[in-house]
């Protein structure tokens, strides 16, 4: 230490002078790093600040998959809902109150929707229906209700999950019914119909149980 | 200058702290549990908010914390019935959810099958057990310290405390916390004794007796019938009986009025809630 000092003491030391220094490209890197891991950091588990996030959830899509599935039907429905709408409201309208006018009978407050079991309907929208037929305690003179189910789209496996969806959403949406009709069930009732020829008429379909 | 600075300063101060957080939780209101649909929280009784402001009176809120933490939370599926072809039954779990493989044989319904990873797979799996013949429910388990001592059994959130005048969240716990205390002793007797002599009730309690909330009278022609049922160490003087007061019965009112165990959405548990048990050794009388 002394030599040092005596040393130095012997020249004079060079006035310290200012001048511009370029910050060190490690330092911009590291920055960008650590803003970019503050940016991961947040949208992993900020929650974006939404009020219905608490730890230890990190998001609403996070939130969303513990979200307990009070209607496991609640799918299968919403697509017998779109069919519904493309294939029967025409007649019945989206609200099921059908077309008087016409003959074409509502859907709501009906004892053929209300029914316990979903057979008739199956074989109904299958394979159509002639015929008046009294809903509600009125007569409707309805001409023909073509066989909707038999057009639809696909093979039979495919028509037999269309028309149990059909049946689930109407049971479901108009009659207050719980649960939905199984498709293998719509297929098993589609097959013991099959050959029947032309559309079926009331007094038929009230011997189906 | 200074007092530009200083404004500025309190302004964003005032603005984080008051002014987003009411943007964000000002207008919480009554909400639905999931999936119940029923209405939560509901407003307290006149008596259990005098018992809210005797519990603020009294303190109570430097040994009880009144919110719940959660870590974690984990979906189950449990096997409620195997069906009349409990083969099938395995079949199905084990085309859905190859990792419960090692399930060998499905004896000893309810049986928990394992954790999933979300409801979605959880409905899978329920869905194909029943097409099967089988039977099984979908459990969403919080999870935590606080959850493992039976304080609640979801964590708390801003919901819970929307009909409370004055917010106590605690932060010291030198008793249980109360979040829960209506659900884990829905019993008035059992809160009245606790308040008289924590040690009747529970022997390894630290809780300082609350006496002066009750009233030692002479007993009359009939015992008051109220009165709480004290013996051994606890009994009052030969001739007296144990009153509580109108205090000590809305303290509680509240207190049986806390619970915060409702399915919401913010924060999801399985419905049926399993009985709360007593940690804390019980005094056989």
């Amino acid at each position: 230490m002394k030599t040092d000092a005596s040393n130095k003491s012997d020249r004079a030391e060079a006035e310290p002078t200012v001048a511009m220094a370029p910050i060190p490209v490690w330092l911009m890197a590291a920055l960008l790093v650590l803003l970019y891991f503050g940016a991961w950091y947040f949208d992993l588990y900020g929650g974006w600040f939404d009020a219905k996030v608490y730890a230890p959830y990190r998001s609403i899509p996070d939130l969303a998959r513990y979200q307990p599935n009070s209607d496991p039907d609640a799918n299968f429905i919403a697509f017998g809902k779109k069919l519904y709408a493309a294939n029967c409201a025409v007649c019945h309208m989206d609200t099921g109150v059908g077309n008087p006018a016409n003959g074409c009978p509502p859907l709501i407050d009906s004892e053929w929707v209300g029914h316990e079991t979903p057979d008739r309907m199956i074989m109904l929208i299958s394979k159509g229906l002639t015929g008046p037929i009294t809903v509600n305690g009125k007569v409707y003179n309805t001409g023909t209700m073509l066989a909707v189910g038999d057009s639809l789209p696909g093979d039979e496996k495919e028509k037999s999950t269309q028309i149990a969806a059909i049946a689930s959403y109407v049971r479901r949406h108009f009659a207050d019914l719980p649960g939905s009709v199984k498709p293998a069930h719509a297929e098993a009732v589609r097959t013991s119909i099959k050959d029947h020829p032309g559309n079926f008429t009331p007094e038929q379909l009230l011997k189906v149980p | 200058m200074v007092f530009l600075t200083a404004f500025v300063a309190l302004a964003i101060s005032w603005s984080g702290f008051v002014l987003v957080t009411q943007l964000q939780l000002g207008r919480v209101d009554q909400a639905k549990t999931i999936p119940a649909g029923e209405a939560y929280p509901l407003a307290r009784s006149g008596q259990a908010m005098q018992g809210a402001e005797v519990y603020r009176s009294l303190g109570c809120v430097y040994c009880h914390s009144r919110q719940i933490n959660q870590q974690g939370t984990t979906v189950e599926v449990t096997l409620v019935n195997a069906g009349t072809n409990s083969a099938n039954v395995l079949g199905a779990i084990r085309t859905v959810a190859p990792q419960f493989g090692q399930i060998e044989s499905l004896a000893n319904v309810p049986k928990v099958l394992g954790q999933v990873a979300d409801t979605a797979a959880a409905d899978s799996l329920v869905t194909a057990i029943s097409e099967a013949g089988g039977q099984a429910m979908v459990e969403i388990l919080p999870s935590g310290p606080d959850i493992s001592r039976h304080w609640g059994t979801r964590r708390s959130v801003a919901q819970d405390y929307i009909y409370d005048p004055v917010v106590q969240p605690g932060v010291r716990r030198f008793g249980p916390d109360l979040t829960d205390a209506g659900r884990m002793h829905p019993d008035a007797q059992w809160q009245l004794l606790h308040l008289y002599a924590p040690k009747t009730v529970v022997k390894d309690s630290t809780m300082p007796g609350h006496r002066f909330l009750f009233e030692q009278r002479k007993l009359g022609r009939n015992p008051t019938p109220e009165a709480l049922p004290l013996a051994g160490d606890f009994a009052p003087p030969a001739g007296y009986e144990i009153v509580p007061t109108e205090a000590a019965r809305s303290l509680v009112a509240y207190l049986l009025s806390l619970r915060a165990d409702a399915p919401l959405y913010e924060s999801p548990v399985t419905p049926p809630v399993p009985p709360a048990t007593n940690d804390v050794a019980v005094v056989t009388k």
